[in-house]
């Protein structure tokens, strides 16, 4: 492309780059802010981590102060749930990693794998729950039967434990769903935007 | 990171910010037509780069580096970007038929045309053509996008004329007008853009 025998190219980059290049202080305040939003992130990646030591940390305390086989039974399970579900996300990540830098077409390439992990993570998110729901259950009816004189809060346990599970479930996996259909939507328009530029 | 390492990774990024600060912009404009978003945008450029700043290893011009960065930004905003937003406010900005002679006198008219007639370029051939306008060789685009330099070169021709169609027309209808048809009728970055 010789550019400079190029009038109408040459015309046209004059229009096109007629703004100025950010200023000390704009490039300032664009580092300062990048910075930031950085450590935000960092924060956020660490999430996962740091909400499996606390419920850890929690289920650890339960145990210690555990007297009946089947709550001792729920903790270690739900231990061995929590670790499993830190390493199971983690290796659903691999190879998606910073492909910010690589040409479009990997890019893309990665950006829809991206969202098929996702959607994947979602199907295990599924998983867990139902396994969730197969501990807690039979051990709040165990509870509940061991213990019929309490009444959480006044009310019926049955009740009110059903309503408990069925709301932190229900609101779970709408939160899911919502999730996979933002996700669905972005992997047809990265496969769109892939085949655009393909075609 | 050490305090050292801190210190040249920031004058690494002023640089860049410096030297390729403007031409960000420009690339986030070729994305998004909406102001508050365009900067939302910028933002999400400026970011990507300050985090893979640290793990470029000179494979590729800086250059490249950042373009590649930035283009694929602009992907990802646009596949996260509402449907219902960001494409028809472009459409309608370039196609708007009301001809208006106070703008046509600001100084920035001509640029602001051009830029309007860019983003209602279809995809592949807007982004050879913001890349071209931001002075990149052919084989510079083509390492950017992960195509060949004929690719590029066609890509490019097609765009070129596509643009030459739509300024044309909008100087022929004392504005914008049939500019959005006309890039529907072209063969390639014919599309009015981001149809999808």
């Amino acid at each position: 492309m010789k550019t400079e025998n190029d009038r109408e190219l040459r015309g046209w980059m004059d229009e096109w780059r007629d703004n100025p290049a950010p200023a000390a202080e704009a490039r300032a305040a664009i580092l300062r802010h990048v910075r930031r939003r950085s450590r935000t992130l960092a924060l956020v990646s660490a999430g996962e981590l740091v909400v499996t030591v606390l419920l850890l940390a929690m289920l650890g305390t339960l145990l210690l102060r555990a007297r009946e086989p089947e709550t001792i039974a729920v903790v270690v399970a739900g231990s061995v749930l929590a670790v499993g579900a830190l390493v199971l996300s983690t290796w659903n990540r691999r190879g998606t990693w910073r492909p910010s830098a690589e040409t479009t077409e990997a890019f893309l390439e990665i950006s829809v794998l991206r969202c098929r992990r996702s959607l994947r993570a979602v199907r295990y998110a599924y998983g867990i729950m139902v396994v969730e729901a197969l501990m807690l259950v039979p051990w709040l009816f165990i509870g509940i039967r061991r213990h019929p004189d309490r009444r959480p809060f006044g009310h019926d346990p049955y009740i009110y434990y059903g309503a408990l599970l069925a709301i932190v479930f229900g609101a779970a996996t709408l939160g899911c769903r919502w999730y996979a259909r933002r996700v669905r939507r972005e992997r047809r328009a990265l496969q769109d935007t892939r085949r655009d530029l393909v075609s | 990171m050490s305090g050292s390492s801190l210190d040249a990774l920031e004058e690494r990024y002023d640089r860049i910010l410096r030297e390729h600060g403007s031409a960000l912009r420009r690339v986030a404009a070729s994305y998004e037509r909406e102001p508050a978003r365009r900067e939302d945008l910028f933002q999400e450029i400026c970011l990507a780069i300050w985090r893979a700043l640290p793990h470029f290893r000179g494979e590729a011009s800086v250059r490249t580096f950042v373009f590649r960065i930035a283009h694929n930004r602009g992907l990802t905003h646009r596949s996260r970007r509402s449907p219902a937003f960001g494409d028809l406010d472009a459409a309608a900005q370039v196609a708007d038929p009301r001809p208006d002679p106070e703008r046509e006198a600001l100084a920035g008219q001509r640029r602001d045309r051009l830029r309007a007639a860019v983003l209602a370029l279809a995809l592949p051939a807007r982004q050879v053509l913001t890349l071209a306008l931001e002075g990149l060789s052919q084989k510079e685009i083509g390492e950017v996008l992960g195509v060949s330099e004929n690719v590029v070169a066609v890509r490019l021709s097609r765009a070129r004329a596509t643009l030459r169609g739509i300024l044309g027309a909008g100087r022929g209808e004392g504005g914008m007008a049939g500019e959005g048809r006309e890039a529907a009728g072209s063969p390639a970055g014919g599309r009015t853009h981001d149809e999808d």
